[in-house]
């Protein structure tokens, strides 16, 4: 970063008119007068006479095509409810999101019920399809699903093994629908 | 202190300030780490911290709004801030504090942006020693701000008194509790804009205007403050990404 100081924008300070500029991010017009919305730096692109503010802080809530991480809460035959604990590429949140991961939204390929891909407390990475809570979610790209999951039946974690997560004291595989980037692999 | 004269013949309050003059304020920002937006500010004896969490999901869900974000505010004064200790449970006056605020800063914020969500805002007063309201409001939009919450305009502060027959700026506890008449008032400063107009007491027509001209030149004396506040600490945060 350069030493040179940046002219810093507060909420509602007067940017311009819009005869001048184009209004950027964080930018909203009034009565033909460019004002910005949020305090940070001014970024001024003079070559398509394009104002704009850099947030110094962002809001941290879901919005459509983000990748969130969440815990199933609840789970039935047809669809599941998630808890949103963190999305990626944001700050940390201050309270927990609702999702809901439908059985059609679960894999690219057909799945019979919400069980054979996800089980209670699983951790999970899914995209966010809707705009407000509760968040439809899915999981069908491949990096998206499980990337955390316990034995159903003694709780041992499971380590993902030759494209299956296997229970090493159980000596069985569960059917999940496994993100890429499980956290667990056999070593 | 009740046959002392709060402001001499010579236009000086008792605490030395002159009729039109401000106590010292000093803004500062960003200081809690688990506080999505926080903000504290020193207006003379008046020590108030505010913290904003969200915006998250409403809960109870019944009460989220469909087409905006619900603003929601809690005035709390702490149990040593005042004098005589004040009960710790919430007062009367903490519950209409805590609307009128709430009603001060919901015209600056674009609730609609954040449809079926809550943002909260906790303003703390630790020390109080008259417009506390005010303080408060103008802490509260800057801790807004630090949250990054956008916003279409800040919101600033003040309250005019009456105290033995004269209009003096910003009212400090004792003039307030001995004066005829207190009106605070808060206004966007670059939309000049009310968002907030109380009067307690009586005052002529002629005064309730020149009042508010009086008012409106403490509210930009404020807003100068709150402004100077957000730049030190832009150049505060941008000197540590530097080291690191």
């Amino acid at each position: 970063m350069t030493n040179e100081k940046k002219k810093v924008a507060v909420p509602g300070e007067l940017l311009g008119v819009e005869e001048e500029y184009v209004p950027g991010n964080n930018v909203y017009v009034e009565d033909g007068e460019l004002y910005s919305n949020t305090y940070g730096a001014v970024d001024l692109d003079s070559q398509n006479k394009k104002i704009g503010v850099t947030a110094e802080n962002k809001v941290a809530i879901p919005e459509l095509g983000d990748i969130v991480e969440g815990v199933i809460a609840s789970a039935k035959e047809d669809s599941c409810s998630v808890t949103i604990v963190a999305i990626k590429g944001k700050k940390p949140l201050s309270g927990n999101f609702s999702g809901v991961l439908h059985v059609s939204q679960v894999a690219k390929s057909y799945v019979n019920t919400i069980f054979d891909a996800v089980n209670l407390n699983d951790r999970i990475l899914a995209k966010v399809m809707t705009s407000w809570a509760p968040y439809q979610l899915s999981t069908a790209d491949d990096d998206l699903g499980v990337i955390y999951a316990t034995c159903t039946r003694c709780g041992e974690e499971l380590v993902f093994k030759r494209g299956g997560l296997f229970c090493m004291r159980d000596k069985f595989f569960e059917r999940k629908k496994i993100s890429r980037s499980y956290l667990l692999k056999e070593v | 202190m009740k046959n002392e004269k709060l402001i001499s013949d010579d236009g000086i309050r008792f605490d030395g300030r002159k009729i039109e003059e401000l106590r010292p304020i000093k803004f500062s920002l960003g200081m809690l780490k688990n506080a999505d937006g926080s903000a504290f500010v020193e207006w003379g004896k008046n020590k108030i911290l505010v913290g904003v969490m969200g915006p998250r999901e409403a809960h109870p869900k019944h009460l989220a709004l469909a087409d905006r974000c619900r603003i929601e505010v809690l005035y709390r004064m702490a149990t040593f801030s005042v004098g005589e200790r004040k009960s710790p449970a919430p007062a009367r006056r903490e519950h209409e504090l805590s609307k009128v605020i709430k009603e001060a800063l919901e015209p600056a914020i674009f609730v609609e942006m954040y449809p079926r969500t809550t943002i909260d805002i906790y303003v703390e007063v630790l020390q109080a020693d008259g417009s506390t309201r005010c303080a408060g409001i103008s802490a509260a939009a800057l801790a807004l701000a630090d949250a990054g919450i956008p916003m279409r305009d800040l919101v600033s502060s003040i309250a005019i008194g009456k105290v033995e027959g004269q209009l003096v700026v910003d009212v400090k506890d004792e003039e307030d509790k001995q004066g005829d008449s207190d009106m605070p008032l808060a206004i966007m400063p670059s939309k000049n804009a009310v968002t907030l107009l109380q009067m307690d007491g009586l005052l002529t027509h002629e005064e309730f205007i020149r009042s508010l001209e009086m008012a409106k030149k403490g509210c930009m004396e404020v807003y100068q403050r709150q402004k100077e506040a957000l730049q030190e600490h832009f150049q505060k945060s941008a000197n540590n990404d530097e080291e690191t």
